[in-house]
């Protein structure tokens, strides 16, 4: 029983510390002896637990089951308010874990599904090394054990998460730099008194359907004018290496409905309200199409079309989903995995390649 | 297999991706100009038929590494364990690699050449179009249309002095988005692609060697400034930003080169010697002087070497008027990269400073609206 060690630090709530007592009272020895059963806090009911009452309740504490048979470190199950997680956890906890089951979490669930799918569920998952005794069956060991790899796979996204959220923080930091020192610097100053946001609303009122003159009207100016301004903004874009400018740009297409644009022409793109401008799936589906038909020759605008979008649609799903996934990755990393690869079958079109061998 | 027998294998299927490449540029160059035609002369039609062709040709190139990782090198390996060789089987690759590479440059030319004689049947169309007789709105006079302007603008009719606004067609406007760009393309092509050479050579070495730097720098410098330069001749309108184009341009290469260890140390150029860097801010405080033309780059190495109390030390002691004013004309034209540089405005002579910069910024600001 080496390695006994506490595995949560409570505060000092009068839980925690009766909890942290009974721990340091047990000596490996005596935690040979120790009933998690017959705790004081065990209640076999799982009830839910308000979290208001957690750091008063009287603690339970469950060992975890190592490979080799061995204890190590405690928790503190009534310090889980969650009922179904608690009884999980405790299950975990009691049977361990299988010992030949694989390293991966696709594999993994692979495993598990198996076992479930299998005709004889007690036979396949005994020979999988699951295991079920007076208080747990193997049902409840085939979700503990999946319950873990969920929550191993929480945590590895949460690094994760954390690391895409401090990128996307720096970035953003830089960009307001760059924007703030390219304002300053005058490359951001309104050519002819138009700027860059009018510029880029002006551009995506016009792909949504708005004429040039309509466009020349709010703005107040001729065509001449419109063609330099036109220019120009379009030489300081392509000057920018740091992509500043662009990134102004973007952003005012992406909401047009600004400044002297404000309720000229079709309403405001999908999304550019914070709404979702179309589902996930669609927005994948219709990425991988437009790819696919690009790979073929073919017009990506007609693709769009065809799926009942236009480019200010498009912009607007792209701008929303592709933020969306950025900051929630263990949501829709798999399911965008999954999608691509099923639409990327459905829309695959011929190589030149495939009848070159080697 | 033998080695000789995979050998043979490899080269026959090296063989016939060079042919199918060969073909479908072949048909490519000629499909994309009819596809142009068919369309009466809109290039969406013919662009979106390239990227396709691109697109596959891509395939088969991506095919030969792909089938060498997959097949050939296994293949090769058994062979030569058989044949009890210890040589080293990547070696092998090196026919598969040299084809790859040439096939990217055929691409890339045969890409240049398609676009290029687009743009050429465009610039005919544009230049036929401002040709004919475009008049007056008022008295129906012919009007004098430039033919080396492609937007709209204001043109006084000669003959009663009414102004008229001349609106080209889409085919005289694609001239500035469309054929320009394809043919400078077209024609800077060898100096694009001997600096794309360069920039390989750079990135296989690794740690390349300041001449190797300084040599793709000059190719560099040479393609674009050609470029912009041929842009201009076809557009006269962008021959006053060719300078500022090229700038960007190399600014861009600059910040690369911040990454580049033997670059930082040149001992020559003051502007990428890190030790120089160092003794400038010691001997005259904050010597951003020597960022002159390359504010962004030198940015860079502040960024690395810089910091908050070394800064307010040399300002404190070093600083003087003199100084600030020599600053304020190498940064005239960027102070906003200066103030990224100095964000503790606490000292009082760096506030001085600041202040001298914002007089400074003023007078280039309203130099610049004057001109």
């Amino acid at each position: 029983m080496e390695n006994l060690q506490r595995e949560d630090w409570y505060d000092d709530s009068e839980q925690g510390r009766k909890a942290i007592a009974i721990g340091l009272k047990h000596t490996p020895e005596r935690w040979a002896n120790y009933d998690w059963t017959k705790a004081a806090g065990a209640d076999f009911d799982w009830p839910d637990i308000d979290s208001e009452d957690i750091g008063k309740l009287e603690p339970w504490l469950c060992l975890q089951v190592m490979e080799d048979g061995s204890l190590r470190g405690w928790q503190d199950l009534n310090a889980i308010p969650d009922g179904d997680e608690r009884r999980l956890e405790a299950c975990a906890r009691c049977l361990g874990m299988p010992a030949d089951m694989p390293g991966d979490y696709d594999e993994a669930m692979e495993w598990i599904e198996a076992v479930r799918d299998a005709d004889d569920l007690e036979v396949e998952a005994q020979s999988r090394g699951f295991k079920c005794n007076d208080i747990f069956s193997y049902e409840d060991h085939l979700d503990a054990v999946e319950a873990r790899w969920e929550e191993e796979r929480r945590k590895a996204w949460g690094d994760t998460q954390d690391l895409l959220d401090d990128q996307m923080a720096q970035l953003k930091q830089q960009m307001d730099t760059n924007i703030a020192a390219k304002r300053e610097g005058g490359e951001l100053d309104p050519i002819q008194g138009v700027s860059i946001e009018d510029w880029a609303a002006a551009n995506a009122k016009m792909v949504s359907g708005t004429t040039i003159d309509e466009i020349l009207g709010v703005l107040q100016i001729e065509k001449p004018a419109w063609d330099e301004i036109n220019a120009e903004w379009n030489a300081r874009m392509s000057r920018d290496a740091s992509a500043t400018i662009a990134t102004v740009y973007g952003n005012a297409f992406q909401n047009p409905n600004i400044g002297r644009f404000a309720g000229v022409g079709s309403a405001p793109a999908a999304g550019a309200g914070g709404g979702e401008p179309c589902d996930f799936e669609t927005w994948v589906k219709v990425g991988v199409h437009m790819n696919k038909a690009t790979e073929q020759g073919l017009d990506p605008q007609t693709i769009l079309a065809s799926h009942g979008m236009g480019l200010n649609d498009w912009s607007a799903a792209g701008a929303y989903w592709s933020v969306e996934f950025t900051k929630n990755a263990a949501k829709y990393f798999d399911l965008e995995t999954k999608l691509r690869a099923k639409y990327e079958k459905e829309y695959a079109g011929g190589s030149i390649a495939d009848d070159i061998e080697f | 297999m033998s080695v000789d027998e995979v050998r043979a294998r490899w080269k026959g299927f090296l063989g016939k991706i060079d042919e199918r490449h060969a073909a479908t540029l072949a048909e490519a160059e000629q499909g994309c100009l009819q596809l142009l035609d068919l369309a009466g002369l809109d290039t969406n039609p013919m662009m979106n038929a390239w990227q396709g062709v691109s697109a596959q040709l891509m395939k088969l190139r991506t095919k030969i590494r792909g089938t060498w990782e997959e097949k050939v090198e296994d293949s090769f390996q058994q062979a030569y364990d058989e044949a009890d060789l210890e040589a080293d089987v990547d070696e092998e690759y090196a026919p598969g690699e040299a084809l790859e590479r040439r096939l990217e440059v055929d691409a890339i030319r045969a890409e240049a050449a398609i676009f290029g004689a687009a743009a050429d049947r465009l610039m005919e169309a544009a230049r036929a179009e401002l040709a004919r007789n475009f008049g007056c709105t008022q008295c129906g006079a012919s009007l004098p249309v430039r033919d080396d302007v492609f937007r709209s603008y204001y043109v006084a009719c000669d003959h009663c002095d009414m102004t008229n606004t001349f609106e080209p067609g889409s085919r005289v406007r694609s001239v500035e988005h469309f054929c320009s760009h394809y043919i400078a393309k077209r024609d800077t092509l060898e100096l694009e692609l001997a600096q794309t050479a360069k920039w390989d050579e750079v990135r296989a070495a690794r740690s390349a060697a300041l001449a190797q730097l300084k040599d793709l720098e000059r190719a560099v410098s040479a393609y674009w400034n050609a470029f912009y330069a041929r842009r201009a001749e076809i557009v006269p309108a962008y021959l006053k930003d060719v300078a500022k184009d090229v700038d960007g341009k190399m600014r861009a290469f600059y910040t690369d080169m911040g990454r580049e260890d033997n670059w930082r140390a040149d001992d020559t150029d003051p502007r990428f010697n890190q030790e120089r860097i160092y003794r400038h801010i010691e001997q005259i405080g904050a010597s951003l002087a020597a960022a002159g033309e390359y504010p962004e780059s030198i940015y860079t190495h502040f960024m690395m070497i810089f910091d908050e109390d070394a800064i307010k030390a040399w300002l404190g002691e070093l600083w003087d008027e003199r100084l600030s004013k020599e600053v304020c004309e190498y940064y005239k034209d960027d102070l906003s990269l200066f103030r990224q540089l100095m964000p503790t405005p606490k000292n009082p002579l760096y506030e001085g400073f600041i202040a001298e910069m914002n007089k400074t910024a003023d007078v280039v600001k309203r130099t610049k609206r004057k001109v």
